[in-house]
């Protein structure tokens, strides 16, 4: 990387911690370093919920998508909107007007202590988990992509996050989210500015636009109903609809953006910009992948994105293949580029009918051979290295960014993903520190302390979460499909902890029983779905959040009647 | 219908529509860009 690069990053990190460091007050208290005092305006807590939800894997991994599958991963952001109503409406003033820190606490109130101790450890394992597969998915990617030291990665991630969150708390979050939310839209910005540049002089972005959509990039919506498949319209409204409950309004992380702000009404506004910016901002970063795409039909791309893997291709005895494939590759690349000019230049006003059908079915067929050579390549690579299920996706984005960008933007869009990272990392360290002092160490180990006490025993838990997100980052970064395995084992308990607050919220006649036993039914059917069944996971949190709610509601009216008798 | 607002909050139903509103018609033009460019 450039030296202009690299003062640009870190130029970016200084000001980050600077930032987080300087816009922090009254941190003293625990109500200052966890909740902001409860001070902060509704279009700060926003742009925080919406950086913390963007990490950096949907960022590069959500413009590998838009170029491998094109717009159609939109569908998964519908049940968005319709979320941050319902829960504007529900756990919004629910939680505010309970004055808690945590969503689990209002689970004690409403049931027993047992349900709010059982949720916060399972939120507790699961973020940190998941805050290590944050931190590993981008420094995997740019250690690859530039050679760097993985280890020093993970740490140029955790180390100055770390010492932010731990410092500032909330407050110092929260300001940084808004720094690194502009960075992360400027970087996307600058992306799609220097991609239309990048075209051929003779090809307009319409025309790129409609080269794509020829081999399906422009299809954004697939009406069938199929529950296997995560990105139709009804998976992503319905079973999008259940996640986002789930982690908007159940999800610490999340939860605590918005318990900071000054009221009831701005904490809603903060939701509903997400309502408002998230699909057209999911549609942004989609589009750029759709314009690389687009770019890489004019231009020389690599045959396969993940350099590591061709390097022990290359070093293998399949080597002679591998090179047979690349001289194929470079052919029918070639045919293509050629059947893609062709295909932009009959998109013009006045080309006859016929004519254009015949350029864009030869572009198809071009295309169909690229895809088809580097589908053999993919299986080389499968059968020459350990690694079974070979995925280069995540790498298009680096890879275009490092060969095709001028210096300056480099350094730009790597302080994107490093804001990205940073943004979801910095939220999560801070709620987990949060409910693990609230929930568990003022809870049940030292109640009676003052509040000096809480805060340093705060700064230690974040320095304990952070640590631990590193370690797991190391390992998670080594066992590739160990991040797959801590998705999966979060969306085992998503929809069924939503299951609890809806039994909290919506039936009075609930009790701590029924919540703590529909909790693990839940979990036990959900397990079964995910292991026994092809439901895709978004409709998994519908499964959790139903099975909780019935069981719950059952157990409950069978424990009042035994009570009753009882008694 | 949502709930009446409690004392001191704000009545955001139109905001409410507003966004579904907003939804509907950028699930529409996704549709158009679909159509136009696929």
């Amino acid at each position: 990387m450039h030296w202009i690069d690299w003062a640009i990053v870190i130029t970016y990190l200084v000001w980050i911690v600077w930032t987080g460091v300087r816009l922090s007050r009254q941190t003293e208290k625990l109500e200052g370093y966890f909740l902001a005092n409860r001070s902060l305006p509704w279009w700060a807590v926003g742009l925080s919920v919406m950086a913390t939800q963007l990490s950096a894997i949907t960022l590069v991994g959500t413009t590998g998508q838009g170029y491998t599958a094109g717009l159609s991963f939109v569908q998964f952001y519908f049940g968005l909107p319709l979320a941050m109503i319902i829960l504007s409406l529900t756990v919004v003033p629910f939680f505010h007007r309970a004055k808690v820190y945590t969503a689990y606490e209002y689970l004690e109130r409403r049931f027993d202590a047992k349900t709010r101790l059982v949720t916060a450890i399972l939120f507790l394992l699961s973020r940190g988990m998941a805050c290590g597969a944050v931190i590993a998915a981008p420094s995997v990617i740019l250690s690859v992509i530039f050679g760097w030291n993985l280890t020093l990665t993970i740490l140029a991630f955790g180390v100055p996050t770390i010492f932010y969150t731990m410092k500032g708390g909330v407050q110092a979050v929260t300001w940084a989210d808004v720094k690194q939310m502009f960075v992360i839209v400027g970087g996307l910005l600058a992306a799609v500015v220097a991609l239309i540049m990048g075209l051929p002089d003779d090809v307009s972005v319409g025309a790129a636009l409609h080269t794509a959509g020829a081999v399906g990039k422009m299809q954004a919506l697939d009406f069938s109903f199929d529950i296997s498949n995560p990105y139709t319209f009804w998976s992503g409204l319905i079973g999008g609809l259940f996640l986002s409950l789930s982690y908007f309004g159940c999800d610490q992380s999340q939860v605590q953006r918005y318990l900071t702000a000054k009221s009831v009404d701005q904490a809603r506004h903060s939701l509903l910009m997400s309502a408002y910016w998230k699909i057209p901002l999911q549609v942004l970063v989609l589009m750029v992948g759709v314009l690389m795409f687009a770019y890489f039909l004019f231009a020389p791309s690599p045959m396969l994105f993940k350099n590591t893997h061709v390097a022990a291709v290359q070093a293998s005895a399949r080597a002679g293949d591998y090179a047979a494939l690349e001289q194929e590759f470079a052919q029918v690349q070639e045919q293509r580029k050629t059947a893609a000019h062709a295909m932009a230049a009959s998109t013009a006003e006045g080309t006859a009918a016929a004519a254009a059908d015949q350029a864009r079915a030869s572009f198809i067929e071009a295309d169909e051979a690229v895809r088809s050579v580097r589908a053999r390549a993919r299986a080389l690579v499968v059968d020459a290295t350990p690694d079974k299920s070979y995925n280069d996706t995540n790498y298009v984005f680096p890879t275009f960014v490092t060969q095709h960008l001028p210096v300056g933007l480099v350094g730009l869009i790597i302080a994107a993903i490093f804001a990205a990272a940073m943004s979801s990392v910095a939220a999560e360290l801070n709620s987990l520190a949060t409910a693990s002092v609230i929930d568990i160490y003022r809870r049940h180990l030292n109640k009676k302390a003052d509040d000096a006490h809480y805060v340093v025993v705060s700064r230690w838990a974040t320095l304990f979460w952070g640590l631990f997100a590193c370690f797991v980052a190391t390992f998670a970064a080594n066992m590739g499909s160990l991040i797959e395995v801590v998705n999966k084992f979060g969306s085992y308990f998503y929809g069924s902890i939503l299951g609890v607050f809806i039994l909290a919220l919506a039936f009075k006649r609930a009790n701590g029983h029924g919540a703590f036993i529909g909790l693990i039914c839940g979990m036990l059917a959900v397990g079964y779905v995910a292991t026994n069944t092809s439901t895709a996971y978004l409709w998994q949190n519908v499964v959790g959040a139903v099975v909780v709610t019935v069981v719950g509601l059952v157990v409950s009216a069978v424990t009042r009647t035994d009570e009753r008798v009882g008694g | 219908m949502p709930p009446e607002p409690h004392p001191g909050e704000s009545d955001l139903s139109r905001i409410y529509a507003a966004v579904l509103i907003i939804e509907v018609f950028v699930i529409l033009g996704l549709y158009w860009l679909s159509r136009h460019f696929g």
